[in-house]
């Protein structure tokens, strides 16, 4: 493995067991496997943010885990820098964990409701140990708030986070996820619980932030337009799997996969798609307790046919420079 | 600071909880100042053996001739004691129980949790008197017994407010920046839980005094240590039941007893609607 990428995603895979049911739930009939993300492989250079879009349910905030090495995978390989971590450990891991961090959907939820601003800013620092006064904890603080736009910093400091606002937590968050200068932040869906009014300086501010500090970045959507706002290159999931990824020019205005082509209409030309919407996607529910080998959007693919269902469908295949889709009626 | 006004004046709309609190704090009183209340020396013998209720003994005297008023009032001292020490050792076990079943789940967490579910149904009065009795009548040990047939239901307790916790997006930060499970525990877990423990304690301290009482008056208390157990269960070896004397030997220690137990649910039940939303009307 060379060093050119921050990250490399390799076939990742993680499967939960279900054990919903009620009273059946310790029979092992009603035990279900859902295929929260299979064979997900994609990589990343330093400085580019990748996009996951998708709908919700089809594995983006679980990938999101796996990166930040919340969850360990079943299969497949992540590397770091070239270095393989797939199998870290506590204590092999601390490097890895002052270099990524995360911004969640729900500032809200993700900020200790009991601690103040000054606490949950430097929570990282003192964690890792790199606090040795208390005049240092202050003037970081204060450096990290300026920088995402909280002024007069200090005013904030001994403030908790059911006196500011939802796009003022997000500050917060991001500002704690910056203060230990990472490469990589995973933004899980950071603006989809925001006022649409404060999400473009959300997004601006990440950006900004993105250019002042070589960050890296994989961005969490579920809104394409979002995606191609802020992304260099995006990943489309379907039920776990990344079933289109590309530069977002090639994903927006020459999508190839029926379900990216159904997400770029619904992004850019609502009425069209709801007036023709059976020629884009099938009405269902998804299912993700049931994978198969050909095709993961088999249900509610208009273009389905028996071709389709030959094992090994569903593998990337390339249809343009650094473009792939896994759809067999999309190749060239 | 508000929250805590707040709750302060959530825990005295309840009036219960105000009445408990009451009886509570004149208890701990008596307590505190016994050797100024009480009259006589407990240890003392003051007056013949069996005495009637009279202007110098109000509750009479005891088969060796001490002042039962002057028992009664040191009595409130070691129920007192014995009960908040038992629900001590009840909460300590309950709370690390608690934690560790709910924080690190899997199998830990199934294995711990089986044994509540057992120490839950066996029958408890029968193997209090037979841990009782193994160990012997000392004040401790006493202490001990009552402590780790209650750690149940309070690590029950604690574990699910600790698995409400765990699943915040906070821990997982606090994770994802390279917090260990100590500090986690520790900054995160423990203080929001505190108030939970807090209530229980007190629940506890209800049963654990009247499962005390039970034990001295089955004859397995410490007989040097003068609880109102203790007092009850000389009363009734001294055949109090069958005369007149269960009027001023029997009576004012079991209310006590009674009184307490009562004080001590009321405070803790209305901890536990404060500390507890879901139980909020
Ligand atoms: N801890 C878990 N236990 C069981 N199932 C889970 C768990 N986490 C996620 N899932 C399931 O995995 C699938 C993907 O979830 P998720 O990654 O949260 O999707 P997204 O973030 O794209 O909405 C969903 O079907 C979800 O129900
Ligand atoms: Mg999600």
């Amino acid at each position: 493995m060379n060093n050119r990428y921050l990250i490399e995603a390799n076939n990742l895979k993680k499967t939960f067991d279900t054990k919903d049911g009620g009273i059946l739930k310790n029979i092992k009939k009603s035990r279900l496997k859902v295929y929260a993300v299979d064979e997900v492989t994609f990589k990343l250079e330093p400085r580019e943010i990748i996009g996951l879009i998708g709908e919700s349910g089809c594995g983006k905030t679980t990938t999101a885990k796996i990166l930040l090495k919340l969850l360990n995978v079943d299969e497949g390989e992540l590397f770091y820098k070239g270095e393989n971590i797939t199998h870290f450990k506590n204590r092999e891991l601390s490097e890895y964990r002052k270099k990524t961090q995360i911004v969640f959907q729900d500032p809200y939820e993700f900020l200790n409701p009991r601690m103040n601003i000054l606490n949950i800013v430097t929570e990282p620092l003192l964690i890792n140990k790199q606090l040795n006064s208390e005049n240092v904890k202050i003037d970081k603080a204060v450096e990290v708030l300026e920088s995402v736009g909280l002024n007069p910093a200090k005013s904030f400091l001994y403030r908790f986070t059911h006196e500011l606002s939802g796009g003022q937590r997000q500050r917060v968050a991001i500002a704690r996820a910056l203060i230990l200068r990472p490469d990589l932040i995973v933004a899980d869906e950071p603006t989809s619980m925001l006022d649409v009014s404060v999400r473009a300086g959300i997004l601006n501010l990440l950006l900004g932030l993105k250019d002042q500090y070589n960050l890296s970045m994989v961005f969490i959507t579920h809104d394409l337009a979002t995606a191609g706002y802020m992304c260099d290159r995006i990943a489309v999931m379907y039920k776990g799997r990344i079933v289109e990824i590309g530069p977002k020019k090639e994903i927006i205005y020459n999508p190839r996969h029926p379900y990216t082509k159904a997400l770029v209409e619904v992004a850019f030309d609502l009425k069209n798609f709801l007036e023709n919407k059976d020629s884009f996607i099938k009405d269902g529910e998804v299912d993700s307790y049931e994978q198969n080998d050909y095709c993961s959007f088999e249900k509610r693919c208009v273009m389905m046919d028996a071709n389709c269902k030959h094992d090994g469908h569903h593998k990337m295949q390339q249809v343009g420079e650094n473009h792939f889709v896994a759809c067999c009626k999309c190749e060239h | 600071m508000k929250k805590f006004n707040d709750n302060l004046k959530l825990f005295f709309s309840n009036k219960l909880g105000l009445i408990g609190t009451v009886i509570l704090v004149g208890f701990i009183l008596v307590a505190i100042f016994a050797p100024q209340i009480a009259p006589y020396d407990p240890y003392q013998r003051i007056g013949v053996p069996f005495g009637k209720p009279s202007m110098q003994n109000w509750l009479g005297t005891n088969d060796v001739g001490q002042d039962i008023l002057s028992e009664v009032i040191y009595g409130t001292r070691i129920s007192l004691l014995m009960g908040l020490l038992s629900a001590g050792v009840a909460l300590i076990i309950g709370t690390i129980v608690g934690l560790t079943s709910g924080f690190f789940g899997g199998r830990i967490d199934t294995v711990l949790m089986r044994a509540v579910d057992i120490s839950l149904v066996i029958p408890m009065l029968p193997l209090m008197i037979l841990l009782a009795a193994f160990l012997g009548p000392s004040f401790w040990n006493i202490v001990i017994v009552i402590g780790i047939l209650s750690w149940a239901s309070p690590a029950r307790v604690i574990r699910s407010q600790v698995l409400t916790i765990k699943n915040k997006g906070y821990i997982e930060a606090v994770k994802a920046t390279g917090g260990k499970s100590s500090y986690i525990i520790t900054k995160h877990i423990l203080p929001p839980t505190l108030s939970i423990i807090i209530s229980q304690l007190i629940l506890m301290s209800s049963r654990a005094i009247l499962m005390e009482s039970s034990l001295s008056f089955l004859g397995l208390g410490d007989p040097t240590q003068k609880s109102w157990g203790i007092i009850l269960y000389y009363a009734q070896s001294r055949s109090a039941f069958l005369s007149d004397a269960w009027i001023w030997w029997i009576l004012p220690p079991g209310l006590l007893i009674t009184l307490l137990v009562i004080s001590f649910a009321y405070i803790g039940n209305s901890l536990e609607q404060i500390v507890n939303p879901r139980l909020r009307r």
